[in-house]
Order: structure tokens, then sequence, then C-alpha cells
């Protein structure tokens, strides 16, 4: 029979536990609430943005940089986008998992492959792929830490600078998308070279009829918003993650403080029964003491 | 006097939203203001001062750089980044 003063350090210090994680699952939820804020924020902005694009290019013969397409492209490039803390569950090894996986099946040399290099964003993506002898081109520990619209776009304005200079041929991003608090969809996309098909959007109610004055020229504002179409893609990209790193902190958080108190609930039976023993045994002890006395 | 709808969004937010009397922007092209009914319009901006011009007052907002939607009185602007006066 286990010692009552164990038993009742043990059942202290998962109380202890509960307290953290359910705190925790409760600044995750804070946390979420504004992540879902940022992103509903972002939604009139990018509406309009792809229906403009949608409205613009019908009909129109598409020949600009961000849509090159290579038929043997050389050079790829990875953006991941992780976490900057752990205690999420798998938010962050299943989408490595995914990408890993990914790589493995459309590169010949797998991880070593010629041409493949990785940008990481988030304190897990990057020591996960630093570790593994990825190449990793750049890296971005604590980036969720500040979010801040300006620093996604002028991380996507490199890469992009660097994909019409031809220094890269595709880029793919990988992430968390949100899709409910308890489940997050992984997704491995390629947002470089532009696909035509993509920027098509099926709202056309503004009638494709009205007789448009542009300016300077239909050309010169496609040049410029497409742009800023990736620039969208990818901070949204970066707020989905986000709520979704919060989400399954919650989920993974609510399960922990609901195995410490089942934890609890079996350490205080445990403890109860040992302390019902020690009595029954202290009893009998006297009983029997006290039956010797009376004897003799 | 008449009247139209416009918006001033963001990718942070929607920066202003109401009925407006005319709309001042700077344009690629040079600064030019939008009155009601004015015809279809897509236009890119420049960073640069926008003014509203609403019946209960003006607004002054410096952007950096967008693009302008004008069609069938429904005017949307949407800028990168916004700082409000």
């Amino acid at each position: 029979m286990a010692n009552l003063r164990d038993i009742r350090n043990r059942i202290t210090s998962v109380n202890n536990t509960q307290q953290i994680t359910k705190a925790m699952k409760m600044v995750a939820a804070a946390k979420l609430r504004k992540a879902q804020d940022r992103i509903i924020q972002t939604r009139p902005y990018a509406n309009t943005l792809a229906s403009v694009i949608g409205r613009l290019i019908q009909g129109q013969e598409l020949i600009y940089p961000l849509l090159r397409e290579t038929s043997e492209p050389k050079r790829s490039l990875f953006i991941v986008v992780g976490s900057d803390r752990g205690l999420c569950g798998g938010f962050n090894n299943n989408l490595f998992k995914e990408i890993e996986l990914f790589v493995a099946n459309n590169f010949e040399n797998g991880k070593e492959a010629e041409g493949l290099s990785l940008i990481t964003i988030g304190k897990k993506a990057t020591t996960h792929f630093s570790k593994r002898s990825y190449s990793v081109d750049a890296k971005y520990p604590g980036f969720f830490d500040q979010l801040e619209y300006e620093l996604s776009t002028s991380l996507m304005n490199d890469i992009m600078e660097n994909f019409i200079k031809e220094n890269i041929d595709e880029v793919y991003l990988a992430y968390n998308e949100f899709k409910s608090v308890i489940t997050q969809n992984r997704k491995v996309e390629k947002i470089l070279p532009l696909k035509a098909e993509d920027l098509v959007v099926a709202d056309t109610y503004k009638a494709v009829q009205l007789d448009y004055i542009y300016e300077p020229d239909q050309e010169s504002i496609i040049n410029e918003l497409l742009p800023k179409y990736i620039e969208m893609h990818f901070w949204k990209a970066i707020l989905e993650s986000n709520a979704s790193e919060q989400g399954a902190r919650m989920t993974a958080m609510d399960s922990a403080t609901e195995n410490a108190k089942d934890l609890e609930r079996n350490l205080r039976l445990k403890y109860n029964q040992a302390r019902q023993s020690a009595i029954t045994t202290e009893i009998s002890e006297i009983v029997s003491g006290a039956q010797a006395l009376s004897d003799s | 006097m008449s009247t139209f709808n416009a918006k001033i969004l963001t990718p942070v937010g929607t920066v202003f939203e109401g009925e407006v009397t005319g709309v001042r922007m700077p344009g690629t092209l040079g600064s030019f203001e939008i009155k009601p009914n004015h015809a279809p319009i897509v236009s890119t901006l420049q960073s640069g001062d926008v003014a509203v011009h609403t019946e209960s007052g003006d607004y002054l907002f410096t952007i950096s750089g967008g693009m302008v939607e004008m069609a069938s009185n429904d005017l949307t602007l949407l800028a990168e980044s916004v700082i409000t006066e």
C-alpha cells in the first residue's frame, strides 16, 4: 500500500498541473477570438481585390511575370508556417510530416534535392527543419510575437522579386488552414507561378457590361494588383495558421485538463482507500491491545 | 446634394464606410476627385492624401498606394495602409 504522504503530494502536483493547463486553455481561447477577428477584418479587402482582378482579367491574354510557368522547375522554395510556441498538440508535427512526405514524393533526391530550399516561419518550424539538414534560406523565429501586415508583405515582396528575376521557379506555401476550433486542414499549395484559372472568380455581379475607364490602363493595373493578391493570400495563410494554432492549443489543453482530472480522481480514491485501511489497522490494533489487557 | 456610398478598406480592417458627396485621391496619373454618378472607373493610386467629403464634414486619410473602383455609385478604395488624421 502506497504511502499516504506520497499520494497526497502527487495529488497536489496533479492539481497544480491542472490549474496551469486550464489557464493556458483560457488564454488560448481569448487569443483565438482575437485571431478570428483579424481574419474577418481582412475579408472585405480580400474579396474586393479578388473580384476586381477577376473582372479585369476576363478575356485578357495574360502574360505577366508572376504567371511565368517553367516546364522544368529547377529551384523550388517552400514557405513553412509553423508556430512559435509548443503545447499545441500535433499542430506543428503533423504539418511537418506532411511537408516531408510531399518533398519525398515530389523531389528526386528528397530533402537533398538540388535547388530545394525552405523559409521557416515560427520558432518550431525553424528548429525542426534546421536540425534535419534541410537547406533553410531564411528563418523567422518569433514571427507571431508581433504579427503585422507590413512584415509579411516585405517577406513576400522579396520572394516575388526573386521569382521575377528567375532565381526561383516555383514557390510552395505550407500552413494549417483554419477549419474550426478543433480541426485544422494541413495545406501544401503552390502560390507561384500564379494560375490564371485561380484568379477568375464566379462573382461577376457588377456586370461585365459596365464600360470601365482604366487609369492608367488595364495591363498596368493588373500588373500592380497581382502582387497585392499574393501578399493578401500569404497574409491570410498566416492569420489562418495563427488561429489554428490557438484552436489546437485550446483543444490540447482542454484534454490535458480532463486527463489531469481523471488522474486526480483515481489518486483521491487510492488515497481514501489507503487512509481507510490505515484506520482499520489502527482500530484492530487498539481492539486487540485492549483485549490483551482485559484477558490478563 | 446627391451622395454615394464609399468604403475605404485595408488588409487589417475597414477604415471608412458611409455616404459621401465626393472623394479626392492621388491617382497614378494625378490627383482627381470622384463625384456622384461618376462613370465606372478603376484606377491605381499612389501614396498621398485621400480627402472624403460628407454632408457632415470632411475626413482626411493618408494612404500608401492602392486602387479604387467606382461603379454604379459604389466606391471602393483599397489601400495598403492608412494613417488617419
